[in-house]
């Protein structure tokens, strides 16, 4: 599919509208029923104060933010590692920045407890979790004359099957309501939304995004293999280390704060790869939306689908995600995975 | 089933060495099935009656054989064994125990409420382990009792269940006095505070002395009561805690809730705006904080109105044996002063030894 002007703001235009429609959605739907008006009058500013306004300004906007942020740092980070690993299994976790990630997330969950650190110690400990695991995967893997994508995967996988057992051993001895922390940061969910938690999470989407917004070119090559892109003209290893840098940073903020939502990453760049082909510079801007509108639905499901009881988002999207996923494998068999 | 019947006849009790039990399991000790034996001896042949009776008489003696080495694995069971005077049966206890309870800290641990070893339970030669049968309790329990050891459960969500554990497991050490005097403490304490509420809330309806908490019977004043800040968790309904807001005239709004414990939005909590609020998180023990944290949410009636309570969970969270000073340390925090009149009338006396303290 070639890409011209006018269908690159034609499909992201259309992608804008559903991520705006996808947060009226969300600020529409929660446990306390607020009619259309009510959160109009919020949003707008007519009903600036009481507990409305509380409710669609302070509880549901953050909280629909964050699920749009993160959503889009996995999605955008899911479509490079696709094809910078040139692997159609690869999603943001795989590379195991999740699992440094986790594992200083939930170090800080089960060990800060003795030291009087509550939930809010979690995602900066998370975050440097996924510092830490980033330096080590350069230096590892990314530091060479060349960057393997085997390498990386590689090491991708031994780190999160050395953080997975860490983090089974923490698990066992913390306590009960750490034990419960735990799970929910396992499986994904944005109960902890904050506006400044979400600004951290937009400064390294950001980030992200500039660098493979840039790169869509080189993306689109590396595709083919790493020395036909170099024949083509590509810095191929610069910039494979420059994308790594990038969403490893944009994938560690965002697990930091919501954990291991799955699927996101994986469903939502296949997703649009079959819809709109393989060009990366529209891929990589669409998942940025797309990924955004998913969570933010899913989300919207999580909090309201029990009435006033939370559902961990992640158990949404995998659960929406995995059977839409088989769907789209079995209707497009040869396509999916042909860039 | 005519054994009740025979038995009684006899004038035995068939249940005087294993107390009932809701679950249907009584305790496997060696008595319990020689007195089983007895009882069926003496059923299939009505004409062995006098061999049946001495059978029974010797079961009860056997029956005063009461484990001497009990393993606990719940801190409530733990609490009530204490309370009962029979603390030094325990021989090992589960890691919450000994981290809740002074008095167990030093026994052997055999470790927490998941993931129990069944090896360190078995290595301390234990009579009899007591549990409450969570899931994986649940399968804890058959690998021990098929390694031969008896094992008795516990539920204890419920305000009575928690009465019955206390007669059960006074039943079980020999301690049935102790057990019913405590049971009766609690009754005791639940009907002077069910008095003093009742008395409140007509003097509130009739306008009298202004009722501090808003509260009257046709309406009391709901409650939430948050065991966890982030993520928000709270006190369900139907478990002790919830009769206790209720024996307290309060309505717990997480009462629609039938998990003991659910996690619930904030944005629920806000919408639900309760009239008092109780802050049992860990994190409440610092005031400032506490007022500040809830301050963000201005538009709760509770936070509105300065009704925002902070009270240390081990004070009202154990379901064990000192459920009298959990209802009045409740009664008091609620009601203020106000309270305090009508408790001591009806008390009179013992109004003082009920006073709220520490648990254990």
């Amino acid at each position: 599919m070639l890409l011209t002007r006018s269908r690159f703001f034609f499909v992201l235009s259309a992608m804008v509208l559903l991520v705006v429609a996808s947060a009226w959605f969300s600020l529409l739907l929660g446990p306390s029923e607020l009619s259309f008006a009510q959160v109009w009058g919020a949003v707008t500013g007519a009903e600036a104060a009481g507990p409305e306004a509380d409710i669609v300004l302070r509880i549901r906007w953050p909280r629909t933010l964050l699920a749009m942020l993160v959503g889009a740092s996995l999605s955008v980070s899911g479509v490079v590692f696709q094809a910078m690993l040139r692997n159609p299994l690869a999603d943001p976790f795989v590379l195991g920045v999740s699992g440094g990630a986790a594992l200083g997330g939930i170090a800080a969950l089960s060990l800060g407890a003795a030291a009087g650190f509550g939930y809010n110690a979690v995602p900066p400990a998370a975050f440097v979790g996924a510092l830490v695991t980033t330096f080590l995967l350069y230096v590892i893997a990314g530091s060479g004359e060349r960057v393997s994508a085997n390498n990386l995967l590689l090491t991708g996988v031994v780190f999160n099957a050395f953080a997975s057992a860490a983090i089974v051993f923490l698990a066992s001895v913390a306590g009960l309501t750490e034990g419960s922390q735990i799970f929910l940061w396992l499986i994904g969910n944005l109960s902890a939304a904050r506006s400044d938690v979400a600004g951290w999470v937009a400064l390294f989407l950001a980030l992200g995004l500039v660098a493979s917004l840039l790169l869509g070119r080189s993306l689109n090559l590396l595709i083919l293999g790493d020395e036909p892109a170099a024949q083509l003209g590509v810095a191929t290893e610069a910039h494979k280390r420059v994308l790594l840098l990038a969403t490893s940073l944009m994938v560690g903020a965002a697990v930091s704060v919501a954990g291991l939502v799955g699927f996101v990453g994986l469903i939502i760049p296949h997703l649009l790869r079959l819809v709109l082909g393989a060009d990366h510079r529209l891929l990589v801007p669409a998942a940025a939306l797309g990924g955004g509108a998913f969570l933010v639905v899913c989300d919207s499901v999580a909090r309201t689908a029990l009435g006033g009881r939370e559902l961990p988002v992640g158990a949404i999207t995998a659960l929406v995600g995995g059977p839409l996923f088989l769907y789209l494998l079995r209707k497009h068999q040869q396509r999916v995975f042909a860039p | 089933m005519r054994t009740n019947a025979e038995s009684r006849a006899f004038g035995v009790d068939p249940y005087a060495v294993s107390s009932p039990s809701k679950s249907g399991v009584m305790w496997r000790g060696p008595s319990s099935k020689f007195i089983s034996i007895a009882v069926s001896l003496s059923l299939l042949h009505r004409f062995t009656l006098p061999f049946a009776v001495a059978a029974v008489v010797l079961a009860n003696v056997a029956g005063a054989e009461l484990p001497a080495r009990i393993v606990s694995l719940n801190p409530s069971l733990t609490a009530i064994l204490l309370a009962l005077g029979e603390g030094e049966r325990l021989v090992g206890v589960d890691d919450y125990s000994a981290r809740q309870i002074g008095e167990v800290a030093a026994l052997p641990r055999v470790g927490g409420l998941f993931n129990p070893s069944l090896e360190a339970v078995v290595a301390l030669e234990p009579d009899l382990v007591v549990l409450v049968p969570s899931a994986e309790q649940r399968a804890f329990r058959e690998r021990v009792e098929a390694l031969g050891v008896g094992v008795e459960a516990f539920d204890n969500h419920a305000f009575d269940e928690v009465l019955e554990n206390i007669e059960r497991l006074g039943a079980l050490t020999g301690a049935r006095d102790a057990a019913a005097v405590r049971v009766a403490a609690i009754k005791h304490a639940r009907g002077r505070v069910e008095r003093a509420v009742a008395k409140l809330q007509s003097d509130g309806e009739a306008g009298g002395a202004a009722n501090p908490r808003e509260g009257h019977a046709a309406k009391p004043p709901t409650i939430a009561m948050v065991l966890q800040r982030d993520p928000l968790f709270v006190v369900g309904g139907g478990n002790f805690i919830d009769t206790m807001l209720t024996i307290v005239g309060v309505r717990n709004v997480a009462a629609e809730y039938s998990e003991s414990y659910p996690r619930v939005s904030l944005e629920w909590l806000v919408a639900r705006s309760p009239a008092l609020l109780v802050d049992l998180s860990p994190e409440a023990n610092d005031p400032r904080d506490t007022l500040a944290f809830w301050k963000q949410w201005p538009h709760i009636a509770a936070v509105e109105n300065d009704r925002l309570i902070a009270l240390d969970a081990a004070l009202i969270s154990m379901p064990g044996p000192a459920l009298d000073a959990s209802l009045l340390l409740l009664a008091r925090t609620l009601w203020g002063e106000a309270i305090e009149g009508h408790l001591a009338v009806d008390a009179g006396r013992t109004a003082k030894s009920n006073a709220p303290g520490r648990l254990h």
